[in-house]
């Protein structure tokens, strides 16, 4: 079952998986068994994949009224859109550090996540410009 | 995620979470859209809420229903949409119906 790292648990499963992927990249490479580039690979896309997750559970945080700046259903909207761009930036992310070549993949993969942050940044406007909650 | 799957696999409740995409809807004009009883909505509306694929708000004597998809789940609606992924026998559903019944 896949852990919500929107949630504490959650959180530290996703930090625990990251910190021990990075220190097996490091015996990995020590050992020989593997390349420098190729655990920086590895290392970026779970990041990616980290992205992917914390995208896909932020549409269903948070939306009871009394929980919301705005209209449930208007909030929902707001973070689904955000959901959907960090989901889409991450598999991006993913792909980019797999596939792309090491001088492209840092600067190409930042433009991914900038590109979602500004479709997140943007969404959050239109919400905080929506009418209040219903009392 | 089995249950997420038994949700998406009536057209009713994939028409429910369509309606509710529009905005946070009460359950009596949920059930005004379709034409089956009121405690066949109800366990449609049981098995949505058991999926969490919706939350229920009370307000009073009346239930406003607010969608909550993961972006996941949100994909598979659109996917069960265009390609369907309806099954010919809802086992949930008759359970829930029949809890239903025994209720009332």
């Amino acid at each position: 079952m896949i852990k919500n790292p929107l949630t504490i648990p959650g959180a530290l499963v996703a930090a625990g998986v990251i910190l021990a992927a990075a220190y097996g990249m490091g015996l990995a490479v020590d050992r020989n068994l593997i390349s420098a580039i190729v655990a920086e690979r590895v290392q970026h896309a779970l990041m990616g994949g980290v992205l992917v997750l914390i995208g896909n559970f932020m549409p269903k945080t948070g939306n009871r009224p009394s929980e919301v700046c705005c209209e449930p259903s208007e909030a929902h909207s707001v973070k689904r859109l955000s959901g959907w761009a960090l989901v889409i930036a991450g598999f991006g992310y993913s792909l980019t550090w797999l596939v792309a070549p090491i001088g492209v993949a840092p600067v190409l993969s930042m433009v991914l996540v900038g590109a979602a942050v500004v479709v997140m940044a943007g969404s959050l406007l239109i919400g905080l410009r929506a009418r209040p909650a219903r009392q | 995620m089995n249950k997420v799957f038994k949700a998406l696999s009536d057209p009713t409740r994939r028409r429910v979470l369509q309606l509710l995409r529009s905005g946070s809807m009460t359950a009596g004009e949920l059930a005004a859209h379709f034409a089956v009883s009121g405690p066949t909505m109800s366990a449609h509306f049981t098995v949505l809420r058991e999926a969490g694929l919706v939350e229920a708000d009370k307000q009073g004597r009346t239930i406003r229903y607010i969608l909550n998809l993961s972006v996941l789940e949100d994909a598979l609606l659109g996917f069960a949409q265009v390609f369907g992924l309806e099954i010919t026998h809802d086992a949930e559903l008759d359970a829930a119906l029949d809890n239903t019944e025994e209720v009332t």
